[in-house]
């Protein structure tokens, strides 16, 4: 046996360097492998984790404990559990919560395939602006480095490529403990960045490039019933969005004005560009990575528990979980932009952002927003983490929204003709 | 004096009792089931406050409410059958009111024509008055066709009629920008289909055929708020004189008939070069009716007469049967028309709307120099025009920043609208067009303004019109208070009119009054 004779130092020389340049192929072999899915928390953090939720789960936080967790919520948020009656709280328990363990979230099967098959492909511009942007699929960024590419990996996450939800988002008066109701039953289809259904990765015939498309009916308030619109959203990031409204009352089909996305949607705490707690193209701001956040965050929940009376502007019985989130700062380029600073929290197993603190033009605080996410069954048969609702807070003028969204369907069938405007005016 | 008072402070407490007690708790829209039926609709309680009257009016008011209208609008969807294949859905709406105010004032309840005042009071026939729509839509595949009673809209403007010629108009208590088009407007009979190609620019194709249902346009009524002031003829009172030609004219106006009052139409919309456009042609009977002269002054004569036996007599005035000759004539005339919409994303992203109109055959009385009581004949005359309108949204500063706008810019459209006859002549009659007697041109500015303040809890609304030809104006400030829940809205507003004095006045110009009105809506 060849290997079990003494080597001469020659010898061994040339076994060091073959050895050497194996552990150079193969090492380099391994950086092209895409490490996707990711966890929040490598196994020495998750360890600590668990030890702190010995601690702490299943107990309930209010205002007699909130300075405890205090590290892992917003400060903004902190405050209107020391004083609920500002926030409309109710009087005997004021705002509570509970806690519950770190819970793993994993991408579907299409997700998974799509970032390992395109993110090896992703091109970029000095800038890091994507330049094959229409072209790809799944997180282009698995192990992002900067703003940018946290950024981009937010605008990919296509919310199971179709879904069709109801929204009860009451626009909440917590000063006068009132609520004025908003009801609205959306779709979404996206014509790229697909993972789900087919066509994947993108929808052929698109000659206007569209990137996703939202159909909205209005049931309330009253004198929205029945009014529709759906609303565009172009690749190009140099083209507004499109939308048409049939506004039922008026019985007319009225193209809309999208440019100006800082103006409030009717009576509520959002403004356009607030959709999903950023809804415009990802070229409109500048951001910086300003690393990690432990967060106490709304990632399964399940609304049904969720508690609240009417004006109430935070719904109590919600269960929090702890998510290293990732923290962005975005900037808007628009030095009249209505906002000053946003700051993203944003998951790093989903890229959905779980909060958001709101600056004005001043750089006053003024919003924090909580999103609630669940994971759901798709009709594919598996299981997406999907928004489920929200809560906006505006800590300037003491007003809130609420949003539960009874989501109906993800990755289902959805036919992209309801994007026409001949679709908009159906009976009514 | 003392009923009035009683009956709107009873009103307003039942309203806020209502309103605290119940509407906090109130549902959304009934959906019945599972959905398969929706309801929806709404109660209304309207009234006007007059603050001008002219002392010649003032004659025949006891008080200065001559508006206190309860209306109700009640709509049904039911879906038979929805699938990607075949959708089925029935569609019907009714609507009743009661317009109190003749209660409210023992002059007026005495000065409107008992034949008005019965289709003006409440709703007197099903299908005249009550139902608005009734059809039954079918979607298959690209086609879609609706059998039945309809409201069609083609405009595309907030309040300007450009394009929009298909159901004839009610002005008894409603006008436009104000009031929902389940009031203002008449549904007609008819079958109307659509076919969605797949053609270049994805044009859609619309035909709309009416068997022969004919609705005319509706004036208000004399004595009421909206109409032309009571005047008493040679001193005699009874029916008044404008009534007595109005009734006839209505009894004039053409019945069920596919051979002669058939209307059909054309539109075609699509989408070119970043432009959302319509084109449309429609033929049918004019909503508004020439008068056979020579027939009319016997109709006139008629009425003169009863008037001085009345005078002499001391008696209300008694013209006697209605004539069996015809006066009123609704004739056949064609439109050719258009709008466009176009986003000027390089224009601070603003919205630009274009409506043009071509009338083929317009009919026109003519006579003298173009006054009513001088027409002698009719005539034909080709008409064209258009509006342009702007749509945008601004930012005010420190206001939309303010705790007052939270954010919410202010809305602002404005169009300009333009007309003109062709062969003009001064012995056209046309003062209803808002043309000068010697002037084929009308045009005119309007103005809508909205501002969400208060997170939507209040909302400011500005309508109004400028006619520089003619110096004619119309201002409507309005604010809106939305009640928490879904329900109850509560505005208050104050309508004012101006006209310089002479042939383009109209019956406006002394309407000035403030707008009282709470709904609930569902």
């Amino acid at each position: 046996m060849a290997f079990l004779h003494r080597p001469t130092n020659g010898t061994v020389l040339k076994s060091l360097g073959f050895i050497f340049m194996l552990i150079c192929v193969a090492g380099a072999s391994h950086a092209l492998e895409v490490q996707y899915p990711v966890q929040a928390y490598t196994p020495e953090e998750l360890a600590q984790i668990r030890e702190w939720e010995k601690t702490w789960v299943g107990q309930k936080i209010d205002k007699s404990n909130i300075d405890q967790v205090a590290e892992f919520i917003p400060e903004s948020y902190v405050g209107m559990f020391k004083n609920p009656e500002n926030w409309s709280a109710p009087a005997e328990e004021g705002f509570y919560f509970y806690i519950g363990p770190y819970k793993r979230i994993v991408e579907t099967k299409g997700m998974i395939e799509a970032t390992k098959k395109y993110a090896p492909l992703v091109k970029k511009d000095s800038d890091g602006t994507l330049l094959n942007y229409s072209e790809l699929a799944g997180i282009p960024f698995p192990q992002p480095q900067t703003g940018l590419e946290i950024a981009y990996n937010f605008d990919f996450n296509n919310h199971g490529d179709t879904a069709h939800y109801i929204r009860n988002s009451p626009n909440v008066n917590p000063r006068s403990g009132r609520d004025r109701y908003a009801e609205q039953e959306q779709w979404e289809f996206f014509f790229i960045h697909r993972t789900e259904v087919d066509p994947k990765p993108v929808v052929p015939n698109n000659p206007k490039g569209y990137h996703r498309g939202i159909f909205l009916h209005m049931y309330t308030p009253p004198e929205f019933l029945n009014t529709r619109y759906y609303s565009m959203r172009y690749a190009d990031p140099q083209k507004d969005d499109e939308t048409y409204m049939w506004y039922s009352q008026f019985r007319r089909i009225r193209r809309m004005s999208t440019k100006q996305r800082s103006d409030s949607i009717d009576g509520t705490d959002l403004i356009y560009d607030d959709e999903f707690f950023w809804d415009g193209h990802i070229s409109r701001n500048t951001y910086t990575f300003k690393g990690t956040k432990e967060l106490l965050c709304a990632r399964h929940q399940d609304m049904k528990q969720a508690k609240r009376q009417e004006g109430q502007a935070l719904p109590n019985n919600l269960t929090l979980e702890r998510c290293k989130t990732l923290v962005v700062h975005a900037d808007n380029k628009d030095p009249n932009y209505i906002y000053g600073t946003r700051i993203w929290y944003i998951d790093p197993e989903t890229y959905i952002i779980l909060w958001t603190e709101i600056y004005d033009h001043l750089n006053r605080f003024w919003k924090c927003n909580i999103m609630f996410t669940n994971d759901l069954k798709t009709a594919k048969g598996e299981t997406k983490n999907f928004i489920v609702g929200y809560t906006l807070n505006d800590f300037q003028r003491i007003h809130s929204g609420y949003n539960i969204q009874e989501v109906r369907g993800i990755s289902i069938a959805v036919d992209p003709k309801m994007f026409t405007v001949s679709y908009l005016q159906k009976t009514y | 004096m003392r009923r009035i008072y009683v009956f709107i402070v009873v009103l307003l407490v039942v309203s806020l009792l209502d309103l605290f007690y119940f509407g906090r708790y109130a549902q959304a829209t009934i959906r019945l089931y599972d959905g398969k039926l929706i309801l929806s609709g709404f109660v209304k309680e309207t009234m006007y406050y007059r603050t001008d009257q002219t002392e010649r009016e003032k004659k025949f008011r006891d008080n200065s409410f001559d508006y206190a209208k309860t209306s109700a609008y009640l709509e049904a969807l039911y879906t038979i059958k929805e699938s990607p294949d075949l959708t089925v859905r029935l569609f019907g709406g009714v609507k009743w009111w009661y317009e109190a105010s003749h209660r409210l004032d023992e002059k007026q309840n005495r000065y409107i024509a008992h034949r008005m005042k019965k289709d003006y009071v409440h709703p007197r026939s099903f299908d005249d008055d009550i139902l608005t729509e009734a059809y039954i839509d079918i979607i298959k595949g690209p086609w879609q066709v609706r059998i039945g009673k309809q409201i069609v809209i083609w405009g595309q403007l907030d309040v300007e009629r450009v394009a929009d010629v298909v159901n004839p108009l009610d002005f008894r208590w409603n006008v436009p920008g104000i009031d929902t088009w389940e009031e203002v407007k008449k549904g007609l009979w008819m079958l109307r289909g659509f076919y969605q190609s797949q053609l270049p620019g994805t044009l859609l194709f619309e035909a709309i055929f009416n068997p022969g249902y004919f609705q005319e346009l509706v004036l208000p009524y004399t004595g009421t708020h909206w109409g032309a002031p009571y005047s008493e003829p040679f001193g005699a009172s009874g029916i008044d004189f404008f009534s007595w030609q109005q009734e006839k004219w209505h009894r004039d106006a053409p019945t069920w008939n596919l051979g002669k009052n058939y209307e059909w139409g054309l539109r075609i919309r699509g989408y070119t070069w970043g432009i959302d456009w319509t084109l449309l042609y429609w033929n049918g009977l004019s909503d508004s009716p020439v008068i056979h002269p020579q027939r009319a002054a016997r109709l006139s004569q008629q009425y003169i007469f009863a008037a001085l036996r009345a005078n002499a007599t001391g008696s209300t005035i008694q013209p006697g049967d209605w004539p069996d000759y015809k006066v009123a004539y609704y004739k056949r005339m064609q439109t050719f028309g258009g709008t466009a919409q176009y986003y000027a994303a390089w224009l601070r992203g603003s919205v630009w709307r274009l409506e043009w109109f071509f009338n083929k055959g317009q009919p026109f009385n003519r006579g003298g120099r173009g006054e009513a009581d001088e027409v002698d004949d009719w005539t034909r005359r080709d008409t064209y025009g258009f509006a342009i309108s702007y749509s945008d949204k601004f930012a005010i500063p420190w206001f939309t920043r303010s705790r007052i706008a939270a954010s919410k810019r202010l809305d602002v459209t404005v169009t300009y609208s333009w007309d003109k006859i062709i062969n003009n002549s001064h012995a056209l009659y046309k003062s209803a067009l808002n043309h000068r007697p010697g002037d084929s041109v009308a045009d005119g500015f309007s103005l809508f303004l909205m501002q969400m303040m208060f997170n939507g809890e209040w909302t400011f609304v500005f309508i109004g019109s400028y006619k520089p030809r003619i110096k004619k104006w119309f201002g409507a400030p309005t604010l809106t208070y939305t009640f928490p829940g879904e329900h109850w809205r509560v505005d208050i507003g104050y309508k004012f009119y101006g006209a310089s004095r002479g042939y383009t006045q109209g019956i406006y110009h002394d309407k000035d009054a403030l707008i009282l009105r709470i709904r609930y809506e569902f």
